[in-house]
């Protein structure tokens, strides 16, 4: 009956109807998220008016800034994140102006290989990572992250460069070729400067999957204050008792910076889906 | 003769040749296979190669060799060849209930996500007010952070103060609160729903952008033909973004069969092994039990699924590349 009466409806409401049902769906958490982090521990668990946003306080975020280890965290991710993206980067430029420009035995078959390595998962890395790290003495060490987070910014940024070179006109760079420009000047006064949102994309992307890393960050720098925030959070958990209100505090204080970036790059996030990402 | 092999190959425009004649010597038949810009080619790939051998090759062969160990965390051990292997395959009845899980929880994700991202991408094709605006905020789930997911939704889980309780409750649909990520009966079911929720946007947009680039008078003769809204999504939409379907089906079953995250934060693997994956069960062997050698071979059998996903997966995406 219900089937019936949906089907008598005209298309366009049937159509808003569905697309409101995927906004309801998408936004609850947040909101949920949003309102538990403006309660007290007590309110959290009163099931009286718990969809409605009474009682709200601030507290949990004073809490989560001001007596946890949470600044140190973010500190640490945005160092991890800032360094292992800015060397995955200039790897990455080098690697993809190669595969993409210069043509030479085997330039293809390594261009594939990218691929291959980008799709090598961390679970399948991540004790072997952790023992080569061990051997080097590095565990409990920001180096560790910042290098075995190459593995995935590195074919990722190449990936995504590739791409992105290979749509500027090839007559560009000829005619600075006749002009008498090397190739790494090519590299440097032509490419790069055309491919400035590409590098910007590019390395955005790597921070945020850098920022929200958990595995490799949960076996190789476990001390507190080696801490990044998704190790950090979950820190917050292990104690008997969770506590919701600082933890979804400290959630949206993590996923605040990762928002703002999105948007600055949400036209390229298309592109972005089709060199792959390491969520999905 | 002309352009050597390699040029023609890669589709150089003639203007190309023109233009840099005099670096063009004359070619041995060896120049001529390995390209004049052999040298510099390679050197700016040497960073890439250093990280690929001195980060994923080395590592793992180096692993290799201890997954045929008895060893512990921090020490050394007995070579037993294959036994850890061997014991996984015959004699670990967890790792038996770690496949079925891997399965259960790969198949059922990305076939949700498939669907939800299907319906997302063509309820975004219509013309509706703000459609930019919409296809941004559907996103969140992807953008925002799996462990900001995970934990976020374990609280609306919860047993007794869960959001997911308490209006179920209130619109009658069940009569006593469920503790959905305490019982095997629901938890890897709950997993996995919150796993189609931080996936499928990825799908919406990639199917969506696949959909806008499907010509328009396709469609309007399809129209002319008298076709159903139906045929018209299996004769010209389906056909229109199966590249794209299959690309991003394969890749997210490659990510979703290797998950670590969701199941870790949300149920740590439990209740009794229910929702254990092959990354959550390596890392609970050997960071928790300490048996680094068998923890790796387990992170190893992983490898054969692995390399037929990426052999499926590598000429759909060259393809894509090319179109």
């Amino acid at each position: 009956m219900m089937m019936k009466r949906l089907r008598a409806l005209p298309n366009r409401i049937r159509l808003y109807g569905l697309l409101a049902v995927y906004v309801l769906v998408v936004s609850f958490p947040f909101y949920y998220m949003v309102l538990t982090s403006l309660r007290t521990q007590k309110d959290v668990y009163n099931k009286e008016g718990m969809l409605t946003p009474v009682n709200l306080i601030l507290d949990n975020y004073g809490i989560v800034l001001g007596s946890t280890n949470m600044t140190t965290w973010v500190t640490n991710s945005v160092f991890v994140g800032v360094a292992s993206s800015a060397i995955a980067l200039v790897i990455g430029t080098l690697a993809a102006y190669s595969l993409a420009r210069l043509r030479f035995f085997g330039s293809n078959a390594l261009a594939r290989s990218v691929l291959f390595m980008y799709l090598v998962p961390s679970s399948l890395l991540f004790i072997p990572l952790y023992l080569i790290i061990a051997n080097l003495g590095l565990l409990n060490s920001l180096w560790a992250l910042i290098l075995t987070y190459q593995t995935f910014n590195v074919p990722f940024c190449t990936w995504m460069l590739l791409g992105y070179f290979r749509t500027i006109p090839m007559e560009l760079e000829d005619a600075a070729r006749i002009d008498g420009c090397s190739r790494l000047g090519v590299l440097g006064r032509i490419i790069l400067p055309l491919s400035a949102p590409g590098l910007v994309t590019a390395f955005i992307f790597s921070f945020t999957n850098s920022w929200n890393e958990f595995l490799y960050a949960a076996v190789m720098a476990t001390r507190s204050e080696l801490k990044t925030i998704p190790v950090g959070l979950y820190s917050f958990q292990i104690a008997d008792i969770l506590l919701w209100g600082q933890l979804m505090a400290a959630a949206i204080l993590a996923t605040a910076p990762v928002l703002v970036l999105y948007m600055l790059v949400q036209r390229f996030v298309v592109q972005g889906l089709t060199a792959g990402s390491v969520k999905g | 003769m002309g352009a050597p092999d390699c040029l023609r190959q890669s589709g150089a425009p003639a203007t190309y040749l023109m233009a840099a004649p005099s670096t063009r010597v004359p070619q041995t038949s060896l120049a001529k296979r390995i390209g004049r810009d052999a040298p510099l080619g390679y050197a700016l790939l040497i960073p890439l190669m250093l990280v690929a051998f001195g980060l994923l090759m080395y590592p793992i062969a180096n692993a290799f060799g201890i997954s045929l160990q008895d060893r512990m965390l921090g020490v050394q051990g007995p070579f037993i060849g294959l036994g850890n292997y061997i014991e996984l395959l015959t004699d670990d009845r967890r790792f038996r209930t770690v496949v079925t899980n891997s399965l259960v929880f790969t198949l059922a994700s990305v076939t949700g996500k498939i669907i939800f991202g299907m319906v997302m991408a063509l309820i975004l094709n219509q013309r509706i007010r703000f459609r930019g605006m919409f296809r941004g905020w559907l996103l969140f789930p992807w953008v925002a952070p799996t462990f900001v997911t995970a934990l976020t939704w374990r609280w609306m889980y919860d047993g007794t103060a869960g959001v997911i309780n308490y209006v179920l409750l209130n619109l009658k649909l069940i009569d006593v609160p469920i503790a959905w990520l305490a019982e095997s009966a629901t938890a890897l079911g709950a997993v996995v729903a919150t796993n189609i929720w931080r996936g499928f946007p990825f799908f919406g947009v990639a199917l969506l952008a696949a959909m806008q680039a499907i010509p328009a008078d396709l469609y309007e003769a399809a129209d002319v033909d008298g076709a159903t809204a139906l045929q018209k999504f299996l004769n010209v939409t389906l056909p229109g973004i199966r590249t794209t379907l299959a690309v991003t089906a394969m890749l997210s079953t490659i990510w979703t069969f290797n998950d670590f995250q969701i199941v870790f934060l949300m149920t740590g693997g439990g209740p009794a092994y229910a929702t254990h994956l092959f990354a959550t069960y390596a890392y609970k062997v050997g960071f928790e039990g300490s048996r680094i050698g068998y923890a790796t071979a387990i992170s190893f059998l992983l490898a054969p699924v692995l390399i037929v996903m990426i052999m499926a997966l590598s000429p759909l995406i060259m393809r894509s590349e090319n179109e």
